[in-house]
């Protein structure tokens, strides 16, 4: 394939086939870090609280959280949103940019997709245990009720959710998986014992690398990604139904879906960034993971932070066209009432500061890159607290004005999925190859 | 993988470490009437299965077909459960949220619909790729160089559809940049190990 | 390795042939007359309509009470404005003479075709930000499409300034207040909906699109005959400050020309859905016009891998478009809140209920299924017939947005709809050919040029 000269190298450093493979593997062969052990002790001593935190919740009941009447739904739905929204980041890198051949994704796919997994695994702690009785969790399935003709409502956009979210979970995983195996397989033949010769043997299935299979591999990854595309979109789009589909005032507004997504995209990649930055200097990988791939996720972070702006503005301007009193108050009161500051705090963090980006400096520095990271990923959390928690303490009766406050529990179970995430990250840096290996190894003379 | 083929088989092996100059021999030999058993890389070599002349996979109409098994298995279940169009609603018509009982209740069914199309075309297309390739949990891969998956390719021959002798094609391949040319009698399974 | 690239691109141009003139001149004539016959006739059947039935000086009155009675059914809940709406609908729309009519086939013609202008200005941009190479070769096309804006621009305008009483209710209603009763939620949108804002926001927002336009292709041109990366580089700099001033812009612009013929209506997604009608229709005419002067003889280097990619877009943005045609219209109808539905309802009555259905069928369905497969892609004939279904889809897509808040039920796609669309095409196709004929159809000194000349799509 031709390409311009102008185009900078995606992998730089001169490097050769043979280094791609030492350089990745080295976090999978070699010895544990300290580093990494003193990472993984801390997620698991949050892991160990989110477990707690469950705990409390199933034995003592949804009580221990401070959702009230008329906030029925607050911190739980805010996580689920949040964590669904950063697993969007994964299969888009691998899915649309791949439809849009774009071979920056190949040194980042990897690890996003991985984030997708353990995000989607985090999100689904929230409406799970927020069912009360997790054990009749099984009861969201179509199965045929024995008491009669019973069934789940398909008219119900948790019941959407449902689907949504365990086709996103299980389609991510096959795609994942299948970048997988052509690595694994390079572990089993580089493997010195026999038992991880035996396990990454199993899981790579005889791959053997034939060319046959190269080419009908190249096929299914491109069809994977052309249906994830829309399954992405889908996703969050569901999760946008959740609210817009009801008639609460600032809830129900058509651009919803769209703007959903885009946020999706947005914190995605605030979270991409923030592991990155930090695997690509601990395990220097910075020949492959460059400045240049920083440069182009940065670039995305923009432009769908200008698209969320450009959404909340156009829902502003609409809750003021629309005439409708319930819902311009609804706006109103998110800008000047008493959870004015976490809206003003999701205006800066996702509207003003990604604006920073417009400054090469900005796109090139990673300190800098990795600061703007965690300002997009507070700006998304307040995003999603804005909108659910505003919309419901404001009954449309005044007397049924609430306030709301997480209590501890709810607190833990945040910080509890944080440990959850970090620990299923920390496991897989660990025993996978972070960077796909074959398709590095297929662009290492390639311009991007 | 056509993997369990390669066990039967006496092979000519070259051995390259780039991708290009493999495809650029593939090609040569391609161009000079001999035709190649197999490459074995690490990466997808670009237009590696071109040059080869391995026609394109019809996993795509697999998939498709998948996916419009996904569609009408969505679309049934919606309708048998939710709408009367099959007769089931025997007791418990489910009337929520002012939605219509019948046909007109479609656009309630898109999501699921369409999440089911994307499940059955991704693992029905996964299952026929595994499938197709012959690749299955534990089974025993047949490398030729134990660094086929790492950084080395291979251009596999079957010699007794050669029409040149093999010290012609030894000479063509190292021409091209072949680090190694041998023939392997791969009966002897031992000597795979 | 064993590729052979091109490395050398011939010079060609366009030559805007006499007989090409000729032909869109007669188009444009043919279409102007097509069009005056349609308005005559127009003028005596509802002229004899309204002697049959005096009482019904307004057309809408009987139409929006039928459909009232279904949305309000449903309006027990809504507050005091969304009643009024409803009630005001029922009192009755602005003047809706014949002339009416003709200048909502007008708009739906004109605002058309100067989508395909920003659209082709917009893809233009993209593929500057994006640093995409491949589209290089055909970047002259679009480039060209976007040298329509200020004709397709004054004659929109025109539409909004001489039609604006006929198109825009409230502004009707805004200018002859005395005579009507009060509606009180037009009243409260005054700060949106009046005349400055309608007469001057688009033209300050179409200057500044062209501004920028013009700055664009001028360093294009001189890319051209100097050379060097300077142009390339700033092209992008202005390309992005486009997409992010046209973001903005055109979704101010979307209100006030399209929402605001339903002015009681409301929709968030509404400027997304236009955006997204503009993006696919343009890249389907990107793709016609390459397929025609392909056959003319030009752009010999433009070979099918181009052509599948720019379908593939064609195909892509038609499931874009479904999806957010999809949530604004499942959220709406899940909701059936009355001053939301209202949209729908007016679009269900017997007269639109057939385009409506059409819409979905000729924008998602039949594309979806006829550009799917590899093949199809790089069949000439396969993408041109999918693409005829695109462009007359969103053709109906702006038809449906236009005409059941103009002239109600008393619409119908006849001599005059078709007169105006030949009309346009007509003077679409000069102002195109003419601009292509002015600048060498491949920019050679452009960067990514010689990779768009060797372009593969892959597996």
């Amino acid at each position: 394939m031709y390409i311009a000269e102008i185009r900078n190298k995606l992998v730089q450093g001169d490097k050769k086939i043979a280094d791609v493979t030492n350089d990745v593997l080295k976090s999978v062969e070699g010895k544990m870090t300290r580093g990494w052990m003193f990472g993984f002790a801390i997620s698991f001593v949050f892991l160990m609280l989110m477990v707690w935190a469950l705990y409390n919740t199933v034995t003592v009941g949804i009580g221990t959280w401070g959702v009230n009447k008329t906030v029925f739904w607050a911190w739980d739905i805010t996580n689920f949103v949040f964590w669904v929204g950063i697993g969007h980041a994964g299969t888009l890198i691998s899915a649309i940019l791949l439809l849009f051949r774009q071979k920056w994704r190949m040194a980042i796919n990897r690890s996003a997709e991985a984030m997708t997994i353990f995000a989607v695994i985090c999100a689904a702690i929230y409406p799970l245990f927020h069912m009360g009785r997790v054990w009749l969790a099984y009861w969201v399935l179509p199965l045929p009720n024995a008491f009669g003709s019973l069934w789940v409502n398909f008219n119900s956009p948790l019941l959407w959710d449902v689907f949504a979210i365990s086709t996103y979970f299980s389609v991510s995983l096959l795609f994942w998986y299948l970048g997988l195996i052509p690595d694994i397989a390079t572990i089993r033949d580089r493997a010195k014992s026999k038992v991880s010769k035996a396990v990454y043997g199993f899981f790579s299935m005889g791959w053997n690398g034939s060319t046959r299979t190269w080419h009908r591999y190249e096929i299914v990854a491109l069809i994977l990604a052309g249906i994830s595309t829309p399954l992405v979109l889908s996703v969050h789009t569901i999760v946008s139904f959740d609210f817009a589909t009801s008639v609460i005032p600032g809830w129900h507004t058509t651009i919803f879906p769209p703007y959903f997504v885009a946020g999706a995209i947005f914190s995605g990649f605030g979270m991409v960034l923030t592991l990155l930055i930090i695997a690509r200097k601990i395990l220097n990988l910075e020949s492959y993971i460059t400045v240049n791939h920083l440069d182009a996720m940065t670039k995305v972070i923009m432009l769908t932070g200008s698209m969320v702006g450009l959404a909340y503005l156009t829902e502003f301007f609409i809750a003021q066209y629309s005439g409708v009193q319930y819902e311009q108050y609804a706006f109103l009161n998110r800008a000047t009432g008493p959870f004015a500051w976490a809206y003003w705090t999701m205006m800066f963090c996702n509207l003003v500061a990604p604006q920073v980006f417009w400054f090469k400096w900005s796109r090139t520095t990673p300190w800098f890159i990795f600061m703007m990271s965690i300002v997009v990923n507070i700006g998304m959390w307040f995003e999603r607290f804005v909108i659910i928690v505003t919309s419901l303490h404001r009954d449309y009766l005044p007397s049924s004005w609430v306030l709301y406050m997480p209590t501890f529990t709810e607190v833990a179970l945040f910080l509890g999925t944080l440990g959850l995430f970090f620990t299923c990250f920390f496991l897989f840096v660990r025993y996978l190859p972070i960077i796909n290996m074959a398709e590095v190894k297929s662009i290492i003379n390639d311009r991007e | 993988m056509a993997a369990k083929n390669i066990l039967k088989k006496n092979l000519l092996i070259g051995i390259f470490d780039d991708g290009d100059k493999l495809y650029d021999a593939v090609v040569n030999l391609r161009e000079r009437g001999v035709e190649v058993f197999d490459c074995y890389t690490p990466y997808p070599v670009h237009n590696l299965d071109r040059a080869m002349g391995v026609k394109r996979s019809r996993l795509v109409f697999g998939a498709f077909v998948c996916g419009l098994v996904g569609f009408l298995c969505g679309i049934t279940l919606q309708l048998y459960t939710m709408t009367d169009t099959f007769g089931t609603f025997k007791s418990w018509p489910m009337i929520i949220g002012g939605k219509p009982i019948d046909w007109r209740v479609i656009p309630s069914f898109v999501p699921v619909t369409f999440e089911l199309t994307i499940l059955f075309t991704a693992f029905g297309m996964g299952i026929l790729f595994f499938a197709r390739s012959r690749m299955v949990h534990g089974i025993e891969e047949d490398l030729i160089d134990i660094r086929q998956t790492d950084d080395r390719l291979v251009l596999a021959i079957e010699p007794d559809k050669l029409s040149m002798t093999k010290e012609e094609l030894e000479t063509i391949v190292k021409n091209q940049g072949a680090l190694d040319f041998y023939e392997r009698n791969l009966n002897n399974t031992d000597e795979n190990k | 390795m064993g590729h052979h690239y091109i490395t050398q691109l011939p010079n060609e141009r366009y030559k805007f042939s006499k007989r090409g003139r000729l032909v869109t001149g007669f188009l444009m004539i043919v279409g102007l007359l097509i069009a005056g016959f349609g308005a005559l006739r127009l003028q005596d059947s509802w002229q004899a309509d309204n002697h049959s039935s005096e009482l019904h000086e307004n057309p809408h009155t009987d139409n929006y009470n039928s459909e009232n009675h279904i949305a309000s059914t449903h309006a027990e809940n809504v507050d005091h404005h969304s009643s009024t709406h409803v009630e005001n609908h029922s009192e009755g729309h602005h003047s809706t003479g014949w002339l009416s009519r003709v200048w909502a086939a007008f708009l739906v013609n004109a605002y058309y075709f100067f989508l395909f202008a920003v659209g082709g200005l917009f893809f233009v941009a993209v593929n500057y930000v994006a640093n995409a190479g491949w589209a290089t070769l055909i970047k002259r096309v679009a480039e060209s499409m976007s040298s329509y804006i200020p004709i397709g621009f004054v004659l929109l305008m025109a539409a909004v300034y001489f039609g604006g009483e006929h198109l825009y209710e409230w502004l009707y209603y805004n200018n002859h207040k005395a005579d009507l009763p009060a509606d009180h939620l037009l009243d409260d949108k005054k700060w949106f909906l009046n005349r400055n804002w309608l007469y001057i926001a688009p033209i300050i927002f179409v200057t500044i699109w062209y501004a920028l336009r013009t700055v664009i292709r001028r360093l294009s041109l001189k890319e051209d005959h100097e050379g060097g990366l300077m142009f390339f580089n700033k092209s992008i700099r202005f390309s992005a400050a486009f997409i992010v001033i046209f973001a903005f812009t055109f979704s101010v612009f979307s209100w006030l020309i399209m929402m605001s013929i339903d002015p009681h209506w409301f929709s968030t997604i509404f400027s997304v859905y236009n955006f997204a009608i503009m993006f696919v229709s343009s890249v389907t005419v990107i793709t016609f016009i390459t397929i025609f002067l392909k056959g003319q003889g030009y752009m010999n280097l433009v070979d099918e891998e181009i052509l599948d990619d720019l379908v593939k877009f064609m195909f892509g943005f038609s499931i874009f478009w479904a999806y957010i045609w999809l949530a604004q219209f499942l959220l709406i109808w899940y909701a059936n809140l009355p001053e939301e539905s209202i949209y729908y309802y007016e679009r269900w009555v017997a007269k639109y209920y057939p385009f409506f259905v059409a819409n979905i069928l000729m924008n998602f369905f039949l594309p979806f299924l006829v550009l799917i497969a590899r093949y199809a892609k790089r069949n000439k004939y396969i993408t041109l017939f999918g693409g005829i279904l695109i462009l007359v889809g969103h053709w109906l897509d702006i038809y449906l947005m236009v005409m059941p808040g103009v002239v109600g039920e008393k619409a119908g796609i006849g001599p005059l709809e078709i007169g105006f669309g030949i009309f346009f095409l007509g003077l679409f196709c000069y102002v195109l050919r003419h601009s292509l004929s002015k600048a060498d159809m491949y920019p050679k000194n452009h960067p990514f040029v010689l990779e768009s000349a060797n372009h593969e799509v892959g597996p």
